[in-house]
């Protein structure tokens, strides 16, 4: 890093996928652009003060770090990003630590009983919807439905925590 | 009550800002964001044509490289041919015309900016400033493309200061004054000196106390309300029994939202607000429901009121 040649180069391997990477959860091109400039610049005037292992790992952590303050500041449509954030948890349901989604998970308890077995069954055991509709003797297109509206309900909770929920568990102390 | 509609991921982003997410919840932001890096690939429809692109942004970095390591860079480059002497000609010598343009833009809470002439421009919130880095033309050109701002700018005789916003150009030599940018309106007020506003063919004169109003292409001088010249931009204020209508104008324009009233009467209501040069609007807002018991919901640029 501590050559114009050894930081061409760097840049020349990373740039595209950075870019790729920062437009993808920006879907600003300026935006985008910028935040990878910035970054390679920020990389090159630290030079002497940084010890980096792995450089992509370490490009990667400070794009995804200047999408978040970013994302945080409104510079862009925020829904693009918490669109994404909905699709990963909803497609990665069971690898995810139950006690950080408490949100979600006390979500799937108000769920009428039949929604929440069919949704369960499809997200956390992998079945297909055929196997749902035998095990539970319903038809398709109603597995279909309960899927679908149970998504739905769980993206609204994904979508609204209001801020008057820590109000709401202090007065109940009084 | 004051709710604000928050998404589970800006709640979470919050707390990793503030330190206090658990090793599951950075974990589950991390992955996210990796996640979408693995998966994302270059479209050249919505992203360009991407060796341009490379180029446009090395290009940008090498002129942040070029001034800080002038002499080692010069060195690597004297082993080089002729044509590569030139390249570097361009970085060192950048020509008197070609003004770098920054761009200043505010969120939710107000800001001020200095200018490389020494003009100071408090920015409201929601609002966006172009600029260059340095002056260096006959005139001092900027440009309020959205939003709110108040001007102080230094005098120099020689080079106007020049404000692009929407279709009008305010013309300062120097002086302080305010311009609001909406959809449909500009207008500028004049607090301190004298200014020339004009517009395609249009122009007026303006001195301290007038306004000029831009609207459906017609450009009018009017006199203008005492309330909007109160420098929230840079002092604490306090308004003593002022009306609700009056207030609300003041958090209009200091932090670029609008307000729906669900009763209208309610703005005649008589209010004593304290507004420091720095509160964000949810503390205003606590301060008016505590007096009057109006309820606030804010959503993005509108507040909505009942």
């Amino acid at each position: 890093m501590n050559t114009p040649e050894i930081f061409e180069k760097t840049y020349t391997e990373y740039w595209k996928k950075l870019n790729a990477f920062s437009y993808t959860m920006t879907q600003d091109k300026d935006l985008a652009q910028n935040i990878v400039q910035d970054v390679f610049i920020d990389l090159w005037e630290r030079k002497e003060e940084l010890n980096i292992n792995a450089i992509e790992p370490y490009l990667f952590r400070a794009v995804k770090n200047q999408v978040f303050k970013y994302y945080q500041n409104n510079k862009f449509d925020k829904t693009i990003l918490e669109d994404k954030f909905e699709d990963y948890v909803i497609d990665h349901f069971s690898t995810i630590d139950p006690e950080v989604l408490d949100v979600l998970y006390a979500l799937l308890d108000k769920l009428p009983e039949k929604r929440k077995e069919v949704l369960l069954m499809y997200k956390m055991q992998d079945m297909t919807i055929d196997q749902i509709a035998e095990e539970l003797e319903i038809s398709r297109q109603t597995v279909k439905n309960q899927i679908s509206s149970g998504l739905k309900q769980l993206r609204e909770g994904l979508k609204d925590v209001a801020w008057i929920a820590p109000f709401i568990i202090l007065s109940k102390n009084f | 009550m004051i709710k604000r509609i928050k998404h589970s991921l800006e709640r979470l982003l919050d707390k990793s800002s503030r330190n206090k997410t658990s090793r599951a919840e950075e974990d589950l932001l991390n992955n996210f964001a990796l996640s979408e890096y693995q998966n994302s690939n270059w479209d050249d429809a919505s992203m360009g044509n991407s060796d341009e692109v490379s180029k446009n942004i090395y290009e940008g970095i090498q002129l942040r490289m070029e001034k800080k390591n002038a002499f080692p860079y010069l060195k690597y480059m004297a082993a080089a041919s002729i044509l590569f002497l030139v390249g570097l000609g361009f970085f060192y010598k950048p020509s008197i015309a070609n003004e770098k343009q920054l761009t200043f833009k505010t969120s939710d809470v107000p800001k001020s900016i200095q200018l490389s002439d020494g003009s100071k421009i408090y920015l409201a919130a929601n609002s966006l400033l172009q600029y260059p880095e340095k002056f260096l033309g006959e005139e001092r050109k900027v440009s309020l493309l959205k939003g709110n701002a108040f001007f102080e700018v230094a005098k120099d005789k020689k080079h106007a200061f020049i404000i692009t916003s929407g279709a009008i150009k305010t013309k300062v030599l120097g002086t302080s004054f305010h311009i609001q940018l909406s959809k449909s309106k500009c207008e500028v007020i004049v607090v301190t000196g004298k200014v020339n506003v004009s517009s395609k063919g249009q122009s007026v004169d303006l001195v301290p106390n007038e306004e000029a109003l831009f609207s459906g292409e017609k450009l009018t001088k009017l006199a203008v309300d005492k309330s909007l010249l109160i420098n929230w931009y840079t002092t604490d204020i306090t308004l003593n029994e002022a009306t609700l209508q009056q207030v609300i104008t003041i958090l209009q324009y200091k932090y670029g939202v609008t307000f729906e009233f669900e009763n209208k009467a309610v703005l005649g209501v008589p209010v004593t607000v304290f507004i420091e040069k720095n509160a964000s609007l949810e503390s205003i807002l606590k301060q008016i429901n505590y007096i009057t018991n109006l309820k606030f919901n804010v959503y993005d640029e509108i507040v909505k009121v009942n």
